[in-house]
């Protein structure tokens, strides 16, 4: 904590761009699955604008997290909160972190294993669900982050083929449904556009993966387009979603993306929807295993506490946490708490900080410009 | 190595010394063994002692090469004069006691010869073996048809005229603190990569065992994981593969009195290439490939599928076959999940059985087990049909993979796979998957990544592991395994497009 | 601690796992059959068709029915009936009685979209009379497996483009819509065998009335396309007086029959004028003639051309005809209102009532491409 610079051994650092997986596997979770109809819900047939209007705006966020790293040689964030606040306000917002990422990690467990249990075992234990998944992210976590990037790597393209399936969804659609253009009003937009934040959520692992990175002078155009990738997903599901769902229907889906593969059949596979959710597994076990590996990393940097031990720990936490939870509701809470939260954390912060730390160097600079005349 | 090299420094010094005390010394070492022959003769007044373990060297050398040039005329024989006079290379010149037991065990001849301050040694061993035949384990339609011996002579030899350059290195090591065996590295020096070289060297040498059975002990020995499931070494019976391998920039180990070769690093996908794909025209030897590869996730995935299907997921099978599936399935008393189990083992026995017994009772072990009981296994209403069909077609695709190794772990991949998918169905199967997988990230092979080259990722590499594209395409090796020369030939002139008629 | 793990994991499986659903122990649910019960207007008639495993019956289908006040209630019910669990993972065809139908489904097909189990391709149907009827007397009478039958039957004319798509989608999809209405199926039962003899027009979620299946046809050429359509009609004589060869047929009638098949159709509607509530629509069809009862020399131009002219009349009228049908029924299932409300925004109510105004414009060109391999 007293070096504000890290060193990483060169057989832990990765290559520049993973960051394109990373980037869009953190985000590309549970959220996505639900997203059409918050936004919806907002800003109707314009919804697609929002998505728009959301991307642009986190990539804003994205090249201000990149100019706050480029300030320092190779730190994360919480050595530039050492830089800035001090060590103790440091330790703070760093535990601050620790927590928030847990309420992702758990939100997005009870989400998947809510959609688990609605669409294939309605009577499962959600014990057993966690305590597989948990056991998953333990093995993988126990590696390292390069083993985790390598799952995130694999993950992402055994899931993309879901896409192809989308076609059918798209066959259904109605050009109706989004006609008349630009009813909404720029506040509806942009309130629409803040109910994508849970699903962007997950852009903060930037300032904690960024001195693991290698060549960092290519960094910034794979986490670019990495970015520009979810917000395309993002699009495809609400557009697919506004054409495909009447505008009276589509506000009563939960998961309306996972509705959208009911209507896929074929001769060899009776029903599609099944293997989706199962498939989906591999959507969200990458975007845990790098929210895992995130908590035990912060952990160890601010309490020097083996990683392994915090590991277990959070891997117990979740158990409990994932298997007591049963009501829908609660979920729900859980998860419009963690999406509020997020939107401050991940996305207002980075912004505030960057004129901090600009602040900051030029006091530096004059300083010394001063100590020298 | 260092070990050893102390135990030598330790020995006695047995020169020099009287006839009659060498003999006694000899003898003793020898722990009196009844083969063990010491012949004391007197040529021009001076005693020459020739001693050897009978059952060991080659009777008709020691005759001709030694014996005869040795007694011919009654001439005053020195160290020096013999060697000159004798028509045989490679002697060695040895004054300790422990040396020379261990060159006469290894089929020496001794000679001494009065006086003098050194004797020498001349290998002349006589070793059984087979001679070179079809390869049984890996056997392949085109190409070379030649396997490895139990000979460690032979196998050299078959290397060393399929890759006559003076690059090939072939070190010697020994390893064994009992019974030391003789094993060689061998590697081409100016192409395989070096830090390769130096972590195969280094884990062979910090080998400490008393004895090595055979080749594929050895890798468990020195392997990355010994936990994993997964082959991390590829062993192969092919000097052909062998070869190819060297060729690509692999470092090889070859062990005395083992007919199988070790090559490293290697990926999880080298176990689906066959030296056939590259006789191959490019594009069926492409076809074929990933036809193995479907064969790998068939093999894995179909029975656990069935039984997910059957036991959680019925609204996954389609109508038509959910009514013969449901209808084969009504006789049946047991779950899914034990059905399954309960064929899948046969056919393991089958296999079992028909590997353990001589070829042709083989046969009729798989002719009677696959047919009559099958047939009787559905008649008496213990499995459904379509489950005969579904195991039949796993087994098999299990015995595409042109690797025994492999091809055993993916069937026993299979039995936790069917037993967690009878517990979470299609949860449990992606599960296993996904566990697969990350514990596929995680092994190495050799201190490189076992999923190369997916992960890290290196797409120039795919046209060599999951397909194959035509020589011209084909201009640089893997890089995977950084190799110190990446090109294999120089880009020809570029290939104009002709026009129609031209 | 690992030991620990794995003592953990292998206790919360066999403690925990999921319910299992062997299917040889499973009731296959196929179709359902719903009516109204007749006493009490509350409750709720079902009639489910099941597959069922048990080696020893001669028949894979079986059915039963039960009464319930609601629709999962009525499943309860029959499963006390059976010997197998009833599941609805592979329900196909729903159909509905008549009175049901008059009466409201809205709230019966809520129920089946709210199951995660229920596939969003299964069919929907309007029986004739009762539901439970159609499917008990088909099971009884005749030797056909009465679940796939049914589902067939609607499978086989949706694909050959006799029949609009109705699954539980379409039906879901177009009640919802502002506009737009739902059509199903209108199942009888001849000769023991269910047919579709006419299409079921609805208001929203309640039965309107009925049309025949060929003028179904216009439906989906005015709010869709054909690919390979086929379309019978019956053109007066008196227009082919010149060019019909009456050596050639001596039978006197007054009209000329004619069969296009392989029928393309490409259309598109527009609001041309807000106020007057008036669409134009373009459609184009191309066709082949198949059958014609007169000998015409087709090789002519010129007889084409007046044959397309005389098919294209008789379309626009028949069009007419059932647009004043619509019109009079306050039913619009070709979705006039939505495009209406893509426009202008309207409420559902509103737009009910603007519909006894709606005008079309039709703008038809016929096409015939070919005539068989005689002239």
């Amino acid at each position: 904590m007293n070096t504000t610079n890290l060193t990483i051994k060169p057989t832990m650092r990765i290559q520049a761009f993973y960051l394109f997986f990373i980037m869009n596997s953190i985000q590309t979770g549970s959220g996505i699955m639900g997203v059409p109809r918050y936004i919806f819900m907002e800003a109707r047939q314009d919804a697609w604008i929002s998505v728009l209007i959301a991307g642009l705006l986190v990539h804003l966020v994205m090249a201000a997290m990149f100019a706050i790293m480029n300030h320092y040689e190779n730190t994360d964030v919480l050595g530039v909160q050492t830089d800035l606040f001090g060590k103790w306000i440091a330790k703070l917002l760093g535990t601050i972190y620790i927590i928030y990422f847990f309420f992702v990690l758990l939100s997005v467990t009870m989400d998947y294993i809510q959609v688990v249990q609605t669409f294939i075992f309605p009577r499962m234990s959600a014990w057993v669900l966690s305590l597989v998944l948990i056991l998953l992210i333990v093995y993988a976590v126990m590696s390292g982050l390069r083993v985790a990037v390598g799952i995130t790597f694999i993950f992402f393209f055994l899931s993309l083929w879901l896409l192809i399936f989308l076609y059918k969804s798209i066959a259904y659609m109605e050009i109706t449904h989004f006609q008349p253009l630009l009813e909404a009003s720029p506040s509806e937009l942009l309130r629409g556009a803040r109910h994508t934040s849970y699903s962007y959520l997950g852009i903060e692992i930037l300032f904690f993966i960024y001195p693991f990175i290698s060549n960092k002078e290519k960094a910034k155009l794979p986490a670019h387009l990495g970015l520009a990738l979810t917000t395309f997903f993002i699009l495809l599901v609400t557009v697919i979603s506004i054409g495909y769902f009447s505008p009276g229907e589509l506000p009563e889906q939960v998961w309306p993306v996972l509705v959208l593969f009911k209507i896929v059949e074929y001769s060899v596979i009776g029903r599609f929807d099944v293997l989706v959710v199962t498939e989906w597994m591999m959507v969200i076990l990458p975007n845990m295993i790098l929210l895992t590996w995130i908590i035990t990393y912060i952990t160890k940097r601010l309490y020097h506490v083996q990683q392994r031990k915090v590991l277990y720990v959070v891997a117990v936490l979740l158990l409990i946490g994932a298997g007591i939870t049963k009501h829908e509701y609660f979920i729900l809470q859980i998860i419009d708490t963690v999406a509020a939260t997020g939107f401050w954390v991940a996305f207002v912060y980075p912004l505030v900080l960057l004129p901090l730390v600009w602040m900051k160097s030029k006091w530096k600079r004059r300083k010394r410009g001063g100590a020298k005349t | 190595m260092k070990k050893r090299g102390m135990r030598r420094s330790n020995s006695k010094e047995l020169l020099p010394s009287s006839i009659e005390n060498l003999k006694t010394k000899l003898q003793e070492a020898m722990h009196n063994n009844p083969d063990f022959q010491i012949r004391d003769f007197e040529i021009g007044g001076q005693r020459v002692l020739v001693f050897y373990i009978s059952i060991i060297v080659k009777k008709q050398q020691l005759n001709d090469n030694i014996l005869a040039p040795l007694l011919k005329g009654d001439k005053q024989w020195t160290t020096q004069k013999l060697i000159n006079a004798l028509p045989l290379g490679n002697n060695v010149a040895q004054t300790k006691l422990n040396e020379v037991v261990d060159a006469l065990v290894q089929g020496s001849v001794g000679i001494y010869i009065e006086k003098e301050s050194e004797l020498i040694t001349y290998p002349i061993p006589d070793q059984e073996k087979r001679s070179v035949d079809k390869s049984d384990k890996e056997s392949t339609v085109l190409g070379p048809q030649d396997a490895f011996t139990e000979s460690l002579t032979t196998n050299l030899n078959m290397i060393r005229w399929r890759m006559n350059t003076g690059d090939l290195v072939t070190e010697k090591l020994l390893i064994g603190e009992r019974v030391p065996t003789e094993i060689r590295l061998v590697y081409l020096k100016n192409l395989a990569n070096k830090e390769d070289v130096q972590t195969m060297r280094q884990r062979l040498q910090d080998l400490v065992v008393d004895r090595i059975e055979d080749a594929t002990p050895l890798t468990y020995y020195i392997e990355d994981s010994s936990t994993s499931i997964f082959p991390q070494f590829y062993q192969t019976e092919l000097p052909s593969r062998f070869s190819y391998s060297l060729s690509m920039g692999r470092v090889g180990v070859l062990v005395d009195k083992s007919p199988t070769g070790i090559i490293a690093p290697t990926s999880l996908f080298s176990f689906f290439e066959s030296t056939e794909d590259v006789f191959m025209r490019w594009n069926v030897g492409s076809f074929i490939r990933i036809l193995r590869f479907f064969a790998l996730i068939i093999s894995a995935m179909l029975t656990p599928a069935y039984v997910a299907a059957l036991t959680f997921h019925y609204e996954v099978i389609p109508t038509p076959l959910l009514t013969t599936l449901g209808a084969s399935r009504a006789a049946v008393p047991f779950p899914p999940v034990f059905e399954a189990l309960l064929l899948e083992l046969l056919i393991e026995l089958l296999r079992e059985a028909g590997a353990r017994l001589p070829t042709k009772v083989g046969q009729t072990i798989g002719i009677v087990g696959g047919i009559v009981i099958g047939q009787a296994a559905v008649a008496a209403g213990l499995t459904s049909n379509i489950l005969i069909i579904v195991v039949a077609i796993s087994a098999l695709a299990s015995f595409t993979a042109p690797s025994y190794l492999i091809g055993s772990t993916i069937r026993v991949i299979r039995f936790p796979l069917i037993i967690l998918s009878g517990f979470l169905g299609l949860i449990g199967i992606m599960a296993s998957i996904c566990f697969l997988i990350i514990h596929l990230l995680k092994v190495t092979s050799l201190g490189r990544p076992y999923l190369l080259p997916i992960y890290p990722f290196v797409g120039k590499d795919f046209s060599k592991t999951f397909y194959r594209l035509p020589y011209y395409f084909n201009l640089k090796r893997s890089f995977s395994y950084k190799p110190q020369d990446m090109i294999r030939y120089p880009k020809k002139k570029a290939r104009k497009m002709k026009d129609i008629d031209d | 601690m690992k030991r620990l793990i794995f003592v953990c994991f292998c206790l919360l499986l066999s403690a925990g796992c999921a319910p299992t659903y062997p299917i040889e122990r499973l009731g296959i649910i196929n179709t359902i059959g719903i009516d109204s019960d007749s006493q009490d207007s509350q409750a709720l008639n079902a009639t489910y068709v099941y597959f069922q495993f048990d080696p020893n019956a001669k028949n894979i289908n079986e059915i039963v029915s039960s009464k319930a006040k609601t629709l999962k209630g009525t499943r309860e019910k029959a499963n006390v009936k059976s010997n197998f669990q009833l599941v609805p993972g592979k329900l196909r065809v729903l159909m509905m009685g008549r009175p049901l139908a008059e009466k409201g489904v809205a709230s019966i097909l809520d129920t089946l979209v709210r199951d995660a189990k229920i596939t969003d391709t299964m069919y929907l149907a309007v029986a004739d009379s009762a539901a439970g009827n159609v499917l008990s007397e088909v099971f009884q009478r005749s030797t056909t497996n009465v679940g796939t039958h049914l589902y067939q039957l609607i499978d086989t004319n949706v694909d050959q483009e006799i029949l609009i798509r109705t699954t539980l989608r379409d039906f879901m999809h177009k009640y919802y819509d502002i506009g737009n209405d739902p059509v199903l199926p209108l199942i009888s039962v001849v000769e023991h065998m269910p047919s579709i003899e006419r299409m079921a027009l609805f208001r929203d979620e309640t039965y309107a009335g009925d049309i025949s299946v060929e003028e179904g046809f216009f439906i989906k050429l005015l709010s869709g396309r054909y690919q390979a359509g086929r379309l019978e009609l019956s053109l007066p004589i008196d227009e082919f007086e010149n060019i019909r060869q009456k050596d050639t047929d001596q039978r006197e009638e007054d009209s000329l029959f004619l069969s296009l098949s392989d029928l393309r159709s490409h259309n598109s509607i527009k609001l041309v004028s807000k106020k007057e509530v008036r669409f134009q629509s373009d459609i184009k069809v191309q066709a082949r003639i198949m059958e014609i009862s007169e000998q015409l020399e087709l090789d002519k131009e010129e007889v084409v051309k007046k044959l397309e002219k005389v098919i294209q009349k008789d379309m626009e009228r028949q069009i007419n005809q059932l647009l004043d049908k619509f019109r009079e029924l306050k039913v619009d299932p070709i979705g006039f209102g939505s495009i209406y409300n893509a426009k202008h925004p309207i409420t559902q109510e509103e737009w009910r009532k603007l519909l006894s105004e709606m005008k079309l414009d039709l703008n038809l060109n016929v096409n015939i491409i070919r005539q068989g391999i005689i002239d």
